[in-house]
């Protein structure tokens, strides 16, 4: 890595945890890092995470998963500070960090999750970005 | 009233003597009752209901203890001695009764008595069929330890035949006593109130007291201990009973056992839907659902693959085949076309078709398959009678809104 590029990734990495995480402990800051990492090498370009784009992530209609599972809000509701459920009926506690502040708190707990829901509801997995901007949308709820 | 009857030396007709003793009237009317409320707890009473029927059960046998107890020490005519007739005096009974000329009896007449015999007899018969049934269906009581799943089913079906049997023979005494009543001239129901019939020129003293005039007969009817130790000691016997059939209850229970799973099949399975206990579903069916998560019912339910062979290993090691519960013998045979789906294999339909679709779409159950919404011991995988509990279904408040959320309208909240 150049100076250069190691700088912007500080810079990406500072303004990713600058932006309002005010819900997020050290943990969910250390994922945000790893994706911000992954978000950067995915595209030089990486401005942060954005909790808007989090926000229309989480409400879209999707098309190409399930038909079961067309949104996000199918099973998590359309309040991220409600609980949700499950298509078996089982609660989803709610997804905003100040109601469920365990969340987003392990890596590999948080990459299951995302790898079999955005297939279930886009039809494919998720990148780095859209991971990292719905954290930081949920960490600002 | 023993004074009193002790006062009627006289053998005049017409006279009142009592006949039924006060703990015998009282055994029949609790009989009685406890029998019809077994029968309508049997028949028309919900699953969860069955904690009353066992308790009416309980008390029937209670009864049992101290009719058999008062049957040798009791008065004269609750005695059974004074009512075993043979065969022979039986059919001698029932022919004069059609031909027009019947005998007339102070206590039981021989028809009477068979009955009497019977319905113990029965009743007894169904307590330890009803038993046998609890111990092996539902894994429940004091031969839980000793009957199988495929001895408990058939001892319930010959408790439900039993059952009918019963019914029909409460009918033919009643049919029995309105006849006899007729041709006395005098209600004998309400004798088994009041304790006391009118005197007959045509009674026949009891077989066994042949060489005493009737009034001696009336006057000599106490019991032949004081029915105070009586009493007491069929009471012993009864608490005697209970104590042991408790104990019995602690024992291990036959073909069930507690069961352990890795911690990942609580935690992977269970995030979802209810960790469905192995014993829900064939080796073959868990084999099928842990080989396809990528399409688990419609979802990814992916799973590192060290995970997923450690919760296929565990499942398989308890599936419906390693077990004897009521649930894994109804769920073992599924349906070929859905052979994951508990809820489609014939054994649950059966059982859940007389529910309807609005009970399960209620927002406490949301799901057919959220078992443990009525179930309360689905996590035990017993599926008992005892601890179903339906949410009653309050249409238009409870109903969840079925993907409501998906509206365009809220979407842009």
């Amino acid at each position: 890595m150049t100076k250069t590029s190691l700088l912007t990734t500080a810079t990406a990495l500072l303004m990713a945890i600058a932006l309002d995480t005010a819900q997020a402990g050290p943990a969910q800051k250390a994922v945000l890092e790893h994706f911000a990492a992954l978000a950067k090498n995915a595209d030089t370009g990486f401005q942060g995470f954005s909790a808007e784009r989090g926000k229309k992530l989480f409400f879209d209609q999707h098309s190409g998963g399930k038909p079961e599972t067309p949104s996000c809000t199918t099973c998590h509701g359309t309040d991220p500070t409600k609980s949700g459920r499950t298509r078996a009926g089982k609660e989803i506690k709610p997804m905003a960090l100040s109601r469920t502040p365990e969340r987003f708190s392990d890596l590999k707990k948080v990459e299951k999750w995302f790898r079999r829901n955005c297939r279930n509801v886009m039809g494919r997995e998720c990148t780095p970005l859209e991971k990292g901007d719905f954290i930081t949308f949920m960490a600002n709820q | 009233m023993l004074q009193k009857l002790n006062q009627s030396a006289s053998d005049e007709a017409g006279q009142q003597v009592e006949v039924w003793d006060l703990p015998i009237r009282l055994f029949h009317w609790a009989f009685a009752c406890l029998t019809l409320a077994a029968l309508l707890t049997g028949f028309y009473a919900p699953e969860w209901w069955l904690d009353r029927h066992l308790l009416i059960g309980a008390g029937l046998g209670g009864l049992l203890v101290f009719r058999i107890v008062w049957g040798f020490a009791g008065g004269r005519f609750a005695r059974f001695s004074s009512f075993a007739y043979s065969p022979r005096a039986l059919f001698t009974h029932l022919r004069r009764m059609l031909s027009g000329a019947p005998e007339h009896h102070l206590g039981h007449n021989p028809a009477g008595a068979m009955m009497v015999f019977a319905l113990l007899l029965m009743v007894a018969l169904m307590g330890i069929s009803g038993l046998l049934a609890l111990g092996g269906v539902e894994k429940e009581g004091p031969l839980a330890w000793l009957v199988d799943f495929e001895s408990g089913w058939l001892s319930l079906r010959l408790h439900r035949f039993g059952a009918y049997l019963i019914a029909a023979m409460l009918v033919l005494h009643v049919a029995g006593v309105i006849l006899q009543s007729r041709l006395e001239g005098q209600n004998l129901a309400r004798a088994m109130i009041t304790g006391r019939k009118r005197l007959l020129n045509e009674h026949l003293p009891p077989r066994i007291h042949k060489q005493l005039s009737r009034t001696d007969v009336a006057a000599r009817n106490r019991s032949s201990v004081r029915p105070g130790r009586a009493l007491a000691f069929a009471l012993f016997l009864i608490l005697t009973l209970a104590a042991f059939l408790e104990a019995l209850s602690g024992l291990p229970v036959r073909g069930a056992r507690a069961l352990t799973m890795p911690a990942s099949f609580r935690s992977e399975c269970g995030d979802c839907h209810m960790a469905y206990h192995p014993a829900l579903l064939p080796a073959a069916s868990w084999r099928a659902i842990m080989d396809g998560l990528e399409d688990h019912f419609g979802e990814d339910a992916t799973l590192d693959e060290a995970i997923r062979a450690e919760i296929e290993r565990a499942l398989i090691a308890n599936s419906a085949e390693t077990w004897d519960t009521k649930a894994s013998h109804f769920f073992r045979v599924v349906d070929p076309a859905e052979p994951k789906r508990i809820t489609r294999t014939p054994g649950w339909r059966a059982r859940h078709a007389a529910i309807p679709a609005k009970v399960f779409k209620q927002k406490s159950i949301a799901s057919k398959s959220n078992c443990g919404a009525c179930h309360r011991d689905a996590r035990r995988g017993t599926f008992a009678d005892r601890h179903i509990s339906i949410p009653a279904p309050r249409p238009g408040k409870e109903i969840a809104k079925a993907s409501s959320s998906n509206s365009a309208k809220e979407r842009t909240k």
